[in-house]
């Protein structure tokens, strides 16, 4: 939808409205199709009942017909009164089993011949008029949505967080924030309390890849494929990055229970630097 | 061949009816000879009391294996009775064992009645008993034990597929014989159904079944990835459509209209419904792999033939519910046409819900969750389950000539069905749809709200315990009418051999008036329907399967993908021996969350050494195609000696066996010899020092383990699983590295 609309209302988009690109814009364009036979419909029955009123007011002297007497919605159905099955009934019987000869219902042939309808336009508009790859457009159009949406976020609030810029947070909320960030991504190698388990400790002075802010920050961003660290860049933004990062520094000393041996070299401890976190 | 009990035998009756003699029939004052002959109802007696002892044993291991997706303690530590392993036998056991025995009572019981002849063979009849009997308690026997193929509702190893095969043939021949030695001039519609069912199996079970034998109970796919997924599931869905429906169909159009004693509805749609239904049917099997690296164009002919698919399978619930018009107020009395209605129904509701589902934007957010599972067991406990309760309640009393044990029983087992379905169902579908919107959300940060699947798992584990509920109330009740009716069969006396008369068929046969039709033509010479039959659903099948395999641009080849080395193979293959794949795809498809979560999205060309296919169907895990290179071998050792330890609140069971148990590496040669035959390019070197680079490889994972504290020896099968592991999705990234 989001497609079709920027698509009509922005006339310099270089897709063409009639390049349907995704399951959903097919589905709003079948939904204006109904919308537009149901407003035909709309109108024959508004000038049917004109008519029957018109012939109500002035009644023309009755014609004889061989009709029909169903009722309208009993042709729809294709029913036909029970007093006459009798007639409907073929002359052939399997162990006792009689079979009528009803018509296929209306309603259902129309149904079978929409479902027709739907196919050879699907195929139309995805392999005639479109060029058939259709996974691929909707791919790349769902990710380059995604992506100016991310780095206008980013944009918004962490615009100036990287890894040269990176400040230790102190307060009480980007600490707690980056706690929730560490047990939901880190606990898995590292341990509940950073006791490392496949990951090292991070609690102790010892650290593999550095442990100042910016060494942490820049480990927790790329990652350490080889040493299967994975990088974290995709599912976190910088200030998520600094909270993780001050939260795991904020651990130094705590002396988990089952702490794994000290692993790479000796870091200081990070002097805690009184600083306000950003806005 | 006719080694009935009764032959037939001669005789003129001369007080027949000259009222209506239906067309074929001799006509009035003629010499009409009335042929004696007997029905056999003890064939049937053993595929219903069959039915019923594999239908409680199948919905049983539905149960347990239930159980386990919140319990995974409930494998009772037992590499036997662990999920993986067991969950194919609950599907074989509830499709092959349960309904299959009750198609063969029902096409026994009616296609004599039907026919005006007693089934052609008694042999045959027993063979084919005793054949699927046997079939049945060999894939009891195989899965546990892990020897399976591993593609979905087609495990069986290959001596079983043949084994299947030849009772089919048994089977067919049985039929085809009982057809041609009728008494009745044209064939009722139950009758094409039942062929077109035989001929379609026959095709599909044949062609999904091709496998490269490496011993006698191991073989791989002839075909790879993709193709083989497209075959798979061409296979996959037609059985659903040509083995759980159009067999029921034939039994619903015999026995519906002689429980209500109704005609039915209307030929004319019969005859519509039966032709749309097969022909269509065979096309739709790519909606099973919507937005994986199946062409596009394949997967757009599964999209459309679904949606077309409405009419021609509601034709069959149209038929049958106008076919109870004027019934109704049986309905309310009868608790075996309840049945009958809600197994309709159901029908009615799983035949709209596939063509939903098969819409791309709805598959995006049902595939691979617990919706399907909800979709599925809708058809399986209601569609299937219920007509064949039905037919149970129906057939039993009458082949016994005694009323029903309990009444009482019958209507409880109704209404505790049913609750079982809605309890199974509705929370299925609430679960499949909060995990499908969980794994794409995003928040406002552009990250993934739920980044660790387990999250979106542990949400709906509550729902899980309601499905097991659900499950238990509709075995409850299975358990109940296997009660109600040994207790009716031990109070009545099997009539082993009906007695039954009907005129000779008259070779002689001249058609008048709308006998002349061409439908009626075909339904008076079986052959030719079978033959029509086969056309019409090969029509569609070679459409769907040549292109993919002739047109190389169909899969375009990846020059850094190489074969899996010794060690991965025989990785692969335990993982193929527990089972893994039912809980875990192999297929990232082109969404962003998708893409953000495991990966860059799978390709076709990645898969083109990968005998069977392993995309999975369902994630009760995460995917794990980009799982190579992910964690670190110690991760994965500790994780499957106790997945808690690494996710914790996992409900995957531990894995402890494959650390203690040794790698079985005295066929190693002999598989890769199989790859290399159906198309892997190993060369001789490669197979011939096969055992020392899987020794080598596996020596370098187990030092590389050590130094990280874990003492695992280098044969142990953990060593090979973690290899293939490592592997999985890895090759596109060399590509990458070379590019760069």
């Amino acid at each position: 939808m989001t497609l079709l609309l920027t698509t009509i209302l922005d006339p310099a988009a270089e897709k063409s409205i009639w390049s349907l690109t995704s399951g959903e814009d097919l589905l709003w364009v079948m939904v204006m199709l109904f919308v537009t036979v149901a407003t035909g419909l709309l109108l024959a029955i508004t000038l049917y009942l004109s008519y029957i009123l018109r012939k109500a007011l002035a009644p023309e002297p009755a014609k004889t017909k061989a009709a029909d007497t169903r009722t309208t919605w009993q042709r729809f159905t294709g029913l036909h009164e029970l007093s006459q099955e009798e007639d409907l009934k073929m002359d052939h019987e399997y162990d006792g089993i009689a079979e009528l000869n009803n018509p296929t219902p209306p309603w259902f042939m129309g149904l079978f011949y929409a479902t027709i309808g739907f196919g050879v336009v699907y195929l139309l508009i995805f392999h005639v008029i479109g060029n058939g790859n259709i996974m691929e457009q909707e791919y790349t159009q769902e990710v380059t949505i995604a992506e100016k949406e991310r780095e206008a976020y980013i944009k918004l609030v962490a615009g100036k967080i990287n890894e040269n810029t990176v400040t230790l947070l102190t307060d009480k909320k980007g600490i707690e924030v980056g706690q929730v960030l560490f047990n939901q991504y880190c606990t898995a190698c590292h341990g509940q309390n950073a006791e490392g388990k496949v990951g090292p400790n991070l609690t102790d002075e010892y650290w593999l890849h550095g442990g100042t802010m910016k060494a942490v920050f820049h480990t927790v961003t790329e990652g350490v494929p080889e040493k299967g660290m994975l990088s974290w860049k995709k599912q976190l933004n910088p200030l998520q990055v600094q909270q993780v990062t001050s939260y795991i520094l904020s651990l130094q000393g705590t002396k988990p229970a089952g702490a794994k041996e000290p692993q790479g070299d000796k870091v200081e401890p990070v002097p805690a630097t009184p600083k306000v976190a950003m806005q | 061949m006719n080694v009935s009990i009764n032959q037939p035998t001669a005789v003129t009756s001369p007080n027949r009816a000259t009222g209506s003699i239906a067309i074929g029939h001799q006509p009035p004052g003629g010499d009409a000879a009335v042929e004696r002959f007997a029905y056999d109802n003890r064939i049937v007696r053993d595929f219903g009391v069959a039915t019923i002892i594999w239908g409680i044993i199948g919905m049983l291991v539905g149960v347990i294996v239930a159980s386990q997706l919140f319990a995974p303690a409930a494998n009772l530590g037992n590499q036997y009775t662990t999920f993986g392993r067991i969950r194919p036998l609950h599907t074989n056991a509830v499709i092959f064992a349960f309904v299959g025995n009750a198609i063969f009572m029902g096409v026994y019981y009616s296609l004599q009645r039907l026919c005006k002849a007693r089934m052609f063979s008694d042999l045959l009849s027993k063979i084919h008993f005793w054949g699927w009997q046997l079939i049945i308690l060999s894939a009891v026997a195989t899965l546990p034990l892990g020897l399976t193929t591993s593609k979905e509702y087609a495990e069986l190893e290959w001596p079983i597929d043949i084994a299947i095969t030849l009772i089919w043939v048994v089977f067919g021949i049985n039929m085809f014989g009982t057809i041609i030695k009728r008494r009745e001039r044209h064939l009722y519609v139950a009758i094409w159904f039942y062929i077109a069912t035989f001929v379609t199996i026959a095709v599909l079970h044949i062609v999904n079944s091709m496998e490269m034998p490496v011993s006698f109970l191991k073989s791989y796919s002839m075909y790879a990835g993709v193709q083989d997924a497209l075959v798979q599931w061409w296979y996959g869905h037609n059985a659903v459509a040509f083995f759980l429906t159009t067999p029921y169909l034939g039994m619903m159009y015999y026995f519906l209209p002689k429980m209500a004693n109704r005609p039915v509805y209307s030929y004319r749609l019969s005859i519509l419904h039966f032709w749309a239904l097969i022909f269509i049917y065979i096309w739709a099997g790519p909606h099973h792999l919507l937005y994986t690296s199946l062409p596009d164009w394949a997967q757009s002919l599964g999209v459309v033939f679904s949606i077309m698919l409405i009419a021609p399978s509601w034709g069959g619930m149209i038929n049958g519910l106008l076919t109870l018009r004027g019934a109704w107020d049986k309905v309310r009395e009868d608790a075996i046409l309840k049945f009958m209605v809600v197994a309709l129904t159901c029908y009615g509701m799983a035949t709209f819900e596939g063509p939903m589902l098969s819409l791309k934007n709805v598959n995006g957010i049902a595939h691979f969750t617990d919706w399907i599972v909800a979709h599925v067991h809708v058809g399986a406990l209601g569609w299937n389950g219920f007509m064949t309760f039905a037919i149970l309640y129906w057939l039993i009393p009458r082949m016994f000539r005694t009323p029903l044990y309990s009444k009482k029983l019958l209507n409880f087992h109704f209404w505790i069905g049913t609750l079982g379905i809605l309890f199974y169902a509705i929370p299925m579908y609430i679960a499949g749809f909060t995990q499908g919107l969980m794994w794409k959300e995003f928040t406002k940060e552009s990250v993934l709200k739920y980044p660790t699947f387990l999250e979106t798992t542990l949400q709906i584990l509550p729902m899980h315990m309601m499905r097991a509920i659900g499950g238990t109330l509709y075995l409850l009740g299975a358990i109940l009418m296997g009660y109600n009716l040994f207790k009716t069969m031990a109070a009545g006396k099997l009539v082993a051999n009906e007695e039954a008369e009907a005129p000779a068929l008259p070779k002689l046969y001249t058609p008048t008036g709308g006998d002349t039709f061409w439908h009626r033509a075909l339904e008076r010479k079986p052959f030719p329907l079978l033959v029509g039959s086969l056309v019409v659903i090969l029509i569609g099948s070679l459409i769907e399967l040549i292109p993919t395999f002739m047109v190389k641009s169909n899969v375009p080849t990846i020059a850094s993908v190489q074969p899996y080395t010794a060690l991965e193979v025989q990785g692969r293959d335990i993982y193929i021996r527990e089972g893994c794949v039912n809980c875990h795809s192999q297929m990232v498809r082109p969404f962003r969350s998708e893409t953000e979560r495991y990966g860059e999205y799978s390709k076709a060309g990645e898969f083109v050494y990968d005998h069977p296919f392993l995309w999975g169907s369902k994630r009760t895990g995460p995917d794990l195609h980009r799982e190579g290179g992910k964690y670190p071998n110690s991760w994965h050792y500790h994780h499957m000696n106790d997945p808690t330890s690494m996710s914790p609140g996992s409900i995957m069971p531990a894995y402890p066996w494959l650390i203690t148990q040794k790698l079985d590496i005295s066929n190693t040669a002999d598989k890769l010899t199989a790859l290399k035959k159906i198309g892997v390019p190993y060369d001789d070197p490669t197979i011939s020092y096969a055992n020392e680079d899987l020794k080598k490889q596996a020596v370098g994972i187990s030092s590389q383990l050590a130094t990280e504290g874990i003492k695992v020896n280098s044969d142990r099968e953990i060593v090979a699983l973690i290899a293939y592991l490592q592997r999985l999705g890895t090759d596109i990234k060399k590509m990458e590295t070379i590019q760069k």
